[in-house]
């Protein structure tokens, strides 16, 4: 910005334009939705006019941050953001204060560089993860999408408010009912932030959103070349000739099917499940027909319903006792996967929510050994924890997700 | 008469205008406690105000001309709280009163508004709506509808078989149980074939929870009450003739077939419009009915205004208890009560063996 | 002088089964009727006809001449009472409100001073006055029964129907009973139907009686007259022998072998 002619210029505004009732950028003089520099430095000097010199103008200090700010992230321009339920909000200001009812979101501004003092409510999950979300222990705690704390929500004077796109949907708009209906100043904007086929593009519009531009591209850059590279795994390879897997849920021969999400990243990583047909998307699965369907990979999964390791815990013994215990079932000593030594135990923290891509490249390269020899999951994973989530992990020593 | 007989009668009467007084008494002392409750619960929730605020904001809302709050203040208390508040005291007059009526017209103390299998339509309907997403009115007042819809056809098929077997208590109660299981079992059926979030749905909203109050409901809900309870009022003699007996109520004058029938729709009509709102709130039209009946006797001229009171303290009271106890997370209300039903039963068995 | 009370022709059946046949019978004011004849016999089914809880197949039943389907259900409450066999079901009512219920007929919302009154009276003819606040479901048997019998009387009506009203009572209490019953119908010139499985209470009692049998009318009349050994025969089934050595007939059944089963 050059601020001479700005500076020559503002000499002849000595009245800042009010501003408007409606929405608009702060400091839009001619209201037409595009801040010019013109217009920023009129507003810039209208209010250093109004508060040192006496002239009348009505734009505080925060005004003219936002104002900067719009001018710098969206061009001085309205931004429009779509979310993922499909509906527009247009923003003419900057996020200062958001309020997250998924962790998964939480975690992805997290991503992109977002500056977490900012959050200033997260929803009890979250708030309870001491080693995953160390410095949202004293953020506010606004319950969860099933029993919500509106009151509080309310009290912390939110400028957006995140909630899920395509799951709880009835519950999710209630909320978002209640709080347009009760305060229309708050924006409430629906992401998933978890499902691998709209991930990358919210990535995308949530940096944009909180102008976070750069550091997002380079966050899904990062997402979207780990899932290119899963996908090659099984590129080319004719459906017949992919490894058949037995994916085993959280209970005892229960496995995925449908639209279970776990089912979703097992075809993306390139297996596939036999057992998944039917419309139940957690089907219970008769014990012979795993033997005669002679699985080349079985995948059992850990975590909420079968509490062990994640990122609370260093327990490799139990994920071995887990695996010891499915390798002594009977008849199991003669499926391919055991014989080829192919059973391998994941952690759904890494096979859920916003990491999902971490656990689908284990899988992939579970599946495809050959192919995806330099597919390196555990660096993927330390990398994402370490420069993208900011926290101090370090995956050879803490926390357990995947065995062997 | 002599003028001994005379001043005996005289004893008696006086000893009946003192029950009179003392059932007035009650009453009178419910509906302070009922005040001072909605008073107490106005000022309870997350958001932390004082006293002071919590009124100021209601006056300004008032009297916006006068009194003047905080925006912030007068949101939370008008947008969140005194509509829940209320909500929850017609909730539980109205079940209340449901469950007193259905205690006299089944001549059974144990009897409730969920005795017929209303609360058991109501949630085949509620589940029709979230597992097959079917129903007559969409978008958000689907699950509502279908709830009212199918307490209303449990009641119509109550009044069917009855007819079919002749009205009288025992039929009604035989029907009821048969009502009950058929729509428990599809409700079962239902969430087997649903989704494990859809599961989650159903299953939330048989708890029962007064967290999805808004004004409009309220104000349907209170209509409601509004033309039933006096009605009923109006009949109190009636409900107190069937409590003789069938017979007995027929030969005193009761048109007995009608009345039963035209008392059952109104106690079925005035649980399916709360609980389509809440969810299935249970015990509460057991209880206050119940235990009031212990304290004013069974003249249902007494007995609704003061179980309906009851019901109101009971269930302002759970959800009271609810907010606060987990802060600040926000237990449904149909669990606290659930939790009532234990002492009370306790109470009763305990009674029985002394007597 | 038309009866208070006639049945004419009466009949009733359960669907397809035949319960009673043709009865017809008067009783007029002042007059204590029993109603007697073996279990089965159709009494309690004659009575819920004639009280209009059961609408009978064919025939008719006129209150003072006018037919009881022609009178609207208030009418007939305040013309006819009934009183059940047993308390019914415990309700936590005080004696003093479970008797003003038969005040119902003509209450408004709110109790009457007169109503009150008549209530209190009722209380005193049927000794209950001690009784008057306490709990119904508190009373003995036969402190019940003297309830439901002034729940009839402050009712003020011209006919009482009664529903073995005796049974669960002891020798002292079921005299007692009776002797109101005749009392007030003669006092107040009320038409009392009675149905008894007491012959002999029914005779020493009772002005006439009605003898059903298998749902017909056996025999109808004065006690002297229809209480004969043939009767017992025939429609109980029984060996008894009548005396009449007192003021009213009585039936001692004769067990096989003579008395106290001698040879």
């Amino acid at each position: 910005m050059k601020f001479w002619p700005l500076f020559a210029l503002a000499l002849l505004l000595l009245v800042a334009a009010p501003v408007s009732a409606a929405e608009s950028i702060p400091g839009d003089a001619d209201g037409d939705g595009l801040l010019t520099s013109t217009e920023y430095a009129g507003a810039a000097l209208a209010y250093l006019d109004s508060a040192y010199m006496g002239g009348a103008g009505d734009l505080s200090p925060a005004d003219i941050r936002d104002a900067a700010w719009v001018y710098t992230h969206w061009d001085g321009k309205p931004l429009e953001v779509t979310d993922s339920s499909g509906r527009t909000v247009t923003l003419y200001r900057p996020l200062h204060r958001i309020v997250t009812f998924s962790g998964e979101s939480l975690e992805t501004l997290r991503s992109i560089g977002f500056d977490m003092e900012k959050v200033v409510a997260v929803d009890k999950y979250s708030h309870g993860k001491e080693t995953f979300f160390p410095e949202c222990q004293d953020t506010a705690n606004i319950g969860s999408i099933w029993s919500p704390d509106m009151e509080k929500v309310l009290t912390v004077q939110p400028d957006a408010v995140f909630l899920y796109a395509t799951i709880s949907t009835a519950v999710c708009d209630d909320i978002q009912k209640r709080l347009e209906a009760s305060s229309p100043g708050i924006r409430v904007f629906r992401f998933d932030c978890f499902k691998p086929a709209t991930y990358v593009g919210e990535i995308r519009t949530i940096a944009s959103m909180t102008g976070c531009a750069r550091r997002g591209e380079e966050f899904a850059a990062f997402y979207e070349s780990t899932m290119d590279r899963i996908r090659d795994g099984a590129a080319g390879t004719p459906e017949n000739e992919r490894p058949r897997v037995y994916f085993e849920y959280w209970f005892d021969y229960t496995t995925v099917a449908a639209n279970a999400g776990y089912n979703e990243k097992t075809e993306l990583a390139g297996g596939v499940n036999p057992f998944a047909t039917g419309t139940a998307e957690y089907p219970v699965v008769d014990p012979e027909a795993i033997l005669v369907t002679d699985p080349e990979v079985v995948v059992k999964l850990v975590g909420q319903g079968l509490a062990v390791g994640g990122y609370a815990g260093h327990d490799i013994a139990a994920l071995d006792t887990i695996r010891a215990g499915m390798l002594g079932r009977p008849g199991w000593s003669g499926i391919s996967a055991v014989k080829d030594d192919r059973v391998h135990v994941i952690h759904s923290d890494i096979l859920g929510g916003a990491q999902h891509f971490i656990g689908t490249a284990y899988l992939a390269k579970w599946f495809y050994p050959d192919r995806l020899a330099e597919l390196d999951p555990h660096a993927i994973h330390q990398r994402y924890l370490t420069e993208f989530q900011g926290i101090d992990f370090d995956l050879a020593s803490e926390g357990t997700f995947v065995y062997p | 008469m002599t003028g001994e007989a005379m001043e005996q009668n005289v004893v008696i009467q006086k000893g009946y205008a003192r029950l009179k007084k003392t059932r007035a008494l009650f009453i009178g002392g419910l509906f302070t406690a009922l005040v001072i409750l909605i008073g107490v619960a106005v000022t309870l929730g997350s958001a932390d105000f004082t006293v002071d605020e919590s009124y100021l904001a209601i006056l300004a809302g008032l009297f916006p001309g006068i009194f003047s709050a905080p925006e912030l203040t007068k949101t939370i208390i008008w947008d969140y709280r005194l509509h829940r508040v209320l909500f929850a005291v017609c909730a539980g007059f109205g079940l209340a009163i449901a469950g007193s009526v259905m205690q006299g017209i089944l001549r059974n103390p144990l009897a409730s508004p969920f005795t017929l299998g209303i609360a058991s339509a109501a949630t085949t309907g509620a589940s029709i709506a979230i597992v097959l997403g079917a129903g007559v009115a969409g978008g958000e007042y689907l699950v509502i509808t279908n709830a009212f819809l199918f307490a209303l056809l449990a009641a119509l098929a109550i009044y069917g078989m009855a007819r079919y077997r002749g009205i009288g208590s025992e039929t009604m109660v035989l029907a009821g149980i048969a009502v009950m299981y058929l729509f428990s079992a599809v409700t079962s059926l239902l969430q087997y074939v649903g989704s494990a979030e859809q599961l989650q749905a159903v299953v939330f909203w048989t708890f029962g929870s007064v967290d999805k109050s808004t004004w409009p409901k309220l104000a349907i809900v209170s209509l409601v009450l509004a033309c039933t309870v006096p009605y009923l009022l109006y009949r109190a003699w009636d409900l107190n003739a069937l409590a003789e007996g069938d017979e007995v109520a027929a030969s005193l004058g009761v048109p007995v077939e009608r009345s039963m029938i035209l008392f059952m729709v109104i106690a079925s009509l005035i649980t399916a419009v709360i609980i389509c709102f809440t969810g299935t709130i249970g015990f509460i039209g057991l209880v206050a009915p119940h235990i009031t009946r212990m304290v004013v006797g069974g003249d249902f001229r007494t007995l609704l205004p003061a179980s309906g009171l009851v019901g109101a303290l009971l269930l302002l009271g759970a959800d009271s208890i609810a907010r606060s106890v987990l802060a600040p997370q926000v237990l449904p209300v149909g669990i606290v009560t659930a939790f009532l039903g234990v002492p009370f039963f306790i109470y009763l068995f305990l009674r029985r063996r002394d007597a | 002088m038309t009866a208070r009370l006639s049945v004419e022709d009466l009949s009733f059946a359960y669907r397809d089964r035949e319960v009673l046949r043709e009865i017809t019978f008067p009783v007029a004011a002042g007059e204590v009727l029993g109603l007697v004849g073996p279990n089965g016999c159709g009494k309690t089914t004659l009575i819920r006809c004639v009280d209009g809880m059961l609408t009978p197949r064919g025939g008719r039943v006129l209150l003072s001449g006018r037919e009881i389907r022609t009178m609207h259900r208030r009418e007939v409450a305040r013309a006819m009472a009934y009183v059940p066999q047993s308390a019914g079901n415990r309700t936590s009512s005080t004696v003093f409100e479970t008797v003003l219920m038969g005040r119902r007929p003509y209450l408004s919302w709110t109790v009457s001073p007169e109503d009150e009154e008549k209530v209190a009276e009722a209380l005193d003819l049927l000794d209950l006055r001690g009784l008057a606040l306490r709990k119904v479901s508190e009373l003995s048997g036969g402190e019940r029964q003297r309830v439901m019998i002034a729940r009839a009387l402050v009712q003020e009506t011209g006919v009482i129907l009664l529903d073995e009203p005796t049974s669960n009572l002891d020798v002292c209490h079921q005299m007692a009973a009776m002797e109101v019953l005749s009392g007030l119908a003669e006092e107040r010139g009320l038409a009392v139907v009675i149905a008894l499985h007491d012959l002999n209470l029914a005779a020493t009692y009772c002005h006439r009686l009605l003898v059903l049998s298998a749902g017909s009318v056996y025999g109808y009349g004065a006690p002297e007259e229809v209480l004969t050994e043939e009767m017992l025969r025939t429609v109980y089934g029984i060996e008894a022998v009548v005396k009449r050595d007192l003021s009213a007939p009585y039936m001692v059944p004769v067990r096989s072998g003579g008395l106290r089963g001698r040879a």
